[in-house]
């Protein structure tokens, strides 16, 4: 079982910024497009270890970036993913 | 793990069924052409009168109605709408016109590369280069707005759309044209067709597949999940082409093509950056139609829009080659889409905010 967690922009543009706002912080993430388990719409998402989400959203925060949710993800192998959404109090 | 087995297995259903498609009647390279077909939908309905191109395509009518069966089954389909949606209207007529200036969406694009056909070679970086023109604008905030939540009725548009055309399809009256010669003229059996339609539907509908995204997350993101399925397509009916010996590589006298390569090459940039500034393919676009979105119903009648525009003024590609007229289109189309890229970016609007509050 793996768990990961992914943060949804409302736009592609949102996206970007936060790749580039995130690009010299201390920690590991990638942009990588929604997981279907999570919408069935194509945009971009920000994947990041569970412990770092909150963090993460901090500072897109601060930097007026608009999100739209969070996540975490159970994968195992070829089992349906499991996501839940998560409150960070957005 | 399991999306990537999952597109991986959708594009390979796609590359076989065109192969099937093609062997039961479908012109050669053309298993599956959304551009091509919703041309011809155009012609059967009277909107023009290119006599060889004129077919109800299942194919069409199945896309949307398995996306729409399958949103309805998983709770995923939903009404929204009203983001730019003239526009979108343009943005669908210009990627019609690109493609009827090479002869294939990207997906046939691909069908041709996996039939041997050289050209498609020459068109395929000339779309990336138009997905790369497009990225730019998305890295510069380009949006066309956010869609919003409408009456399910909106939702219902497209799948009705698609129940109608059935239904004439079927009972064939007279105010229909259908082909008497000519690719229009050329079809697999219809519960091939349909079936093939539904099927691809509910699979792209399961995993987003798309051919525009499979270039963009490349250069992007350097994401290759939907990558998977572009080249799954490719490489499932190349094989399927070499097994069936339609596999026949060369650049001249291929079907339903030409050998104006710049304009191979331009018309599928034109197609590249329209599928980005739309959001999706013209595949996706009949996907996104299936679950509800009436933008990208927009974008569909868009195209069909711009079938009709392309033929009626003899501007579309012929195996002949493309007309001057054909070609000032491919310059006008790109000029009206940078427009468009430029006009919805953030940057370049904040940019002159900030000029403007300077000078006051």
């Amino acid at each position: 079982m793996v768990s990961s967690c992914y943060i949804t922009f409302p736009t592609t543009f949102f996206a970007i910024r936060a790749e580039s706002v995130l690009k010299n912080q201390p920690y590991s993430f990638k942009m990588v497009p929604v997981p279907r388990s999570i919408s069935s719409s194509c945009g971009t998402a920000l994947r990041c270890s569970c412990e770092d989400i909150s963090a993460l959203k901090n500072i897109l925060l601060q930097n007026d970036l608009e999100l739209e949710g969070f996540y975490r993800l159970e994968e195992s192998g070829l089992k349906t993913p499991v996501a839940t959404t998560l409150d960070l109090d957005h | 793990m399991r999306d990537r087995v999952f597109i991986i297995i959708a594009g390979a259903v796609v590359g076989l069924l065109a192969v099937i498609l093609v062997l039961q009647g479908n012109p050669a390279n053309m298993g599956f052409c959304i551009a091509c077909f919703i041309r011809d939908i155009s012609g059967a309905l009277g909107l023009h009168r290119a006599g060889v191109v004129q077919y109800l395509r299942p194919e069409i009518i199945g896309l949307v109605l398995g996306s729409f069966v399958t949103a309805l089954y998983v709770r995923e389909f939903k009404a929204t709408g009203g983001s730019s949606p003239v526009l979108r209207f343009f943005l669908g007529m210009l990627m019609m016109a690109g493609a009827l200036i090479f002869l294939g969406c990207p997906l046939r694009m691909v069908l041709r590369l996996a039939g041997g056909d050289w050209n498609a070679m020459v068109a395929l970086p000339g779309y990336v280069l138009g997905v790369w023109f497009g990225t730019l604008f998305l890295r510069r905030g380009y949006t066309l707005g956010r869609s919003q939540e409408q009456a399910p009725v909106n939702g219902y548009a497209g799948p009705f759309m698609a129940i109608v055309l059935l239904i004439l399809l079927v009972t064939a009256p007279a105010f229909i044209f259908f082909s008497e010669e000519g690719p229009g003229s050329m079809s697999a059996p219809l519960f091939l067709t349909l079936g093939a339609g539904l099927l691809v539907g509910i699979l792209a509908q399961r995993t987003r597949l798309c051919t525009m995204g499979a270039i963009r997350d490349l250069i992007l993101f350097k994401d290759y999940h939907l990558f998977l399925g572009f080249v799954a397509i490719f490489v499932v009916a190349m094989i399927g082409n070499l097994f069936t010996g339609q596999f026949a590589p060369g650049f001249a006298e291929q079907p339903v093509a030409h050998i104006d390569h710049l304009w191979n090459f331009s018309g599928m940039t034109v197609v590249g950056l329209a599928a980005v500034l739309a959001g999706g393919c013209p595949m996706r676009q009949l996907i996104l139609t299936g679950e509800g979105q009436s933008d990208a119903l927009i974008t569909v009648l868009g195209m069909a829009g711009g079938a009709a525009f392309m033929h009626n003024f003899g501007l579309a590609g012929s195996p002949a080659g493309v007309s001057p007229a054909g070609q000032w289109i491919v310059i006008i189309s790109l000029v009206v889409l940078f427009i468009i890229g430029a006009a919805n970016t953030r940057l370049l609007a904040a940019g002159k905010n900030k000029e403007k509050a300077k000078a006051s």
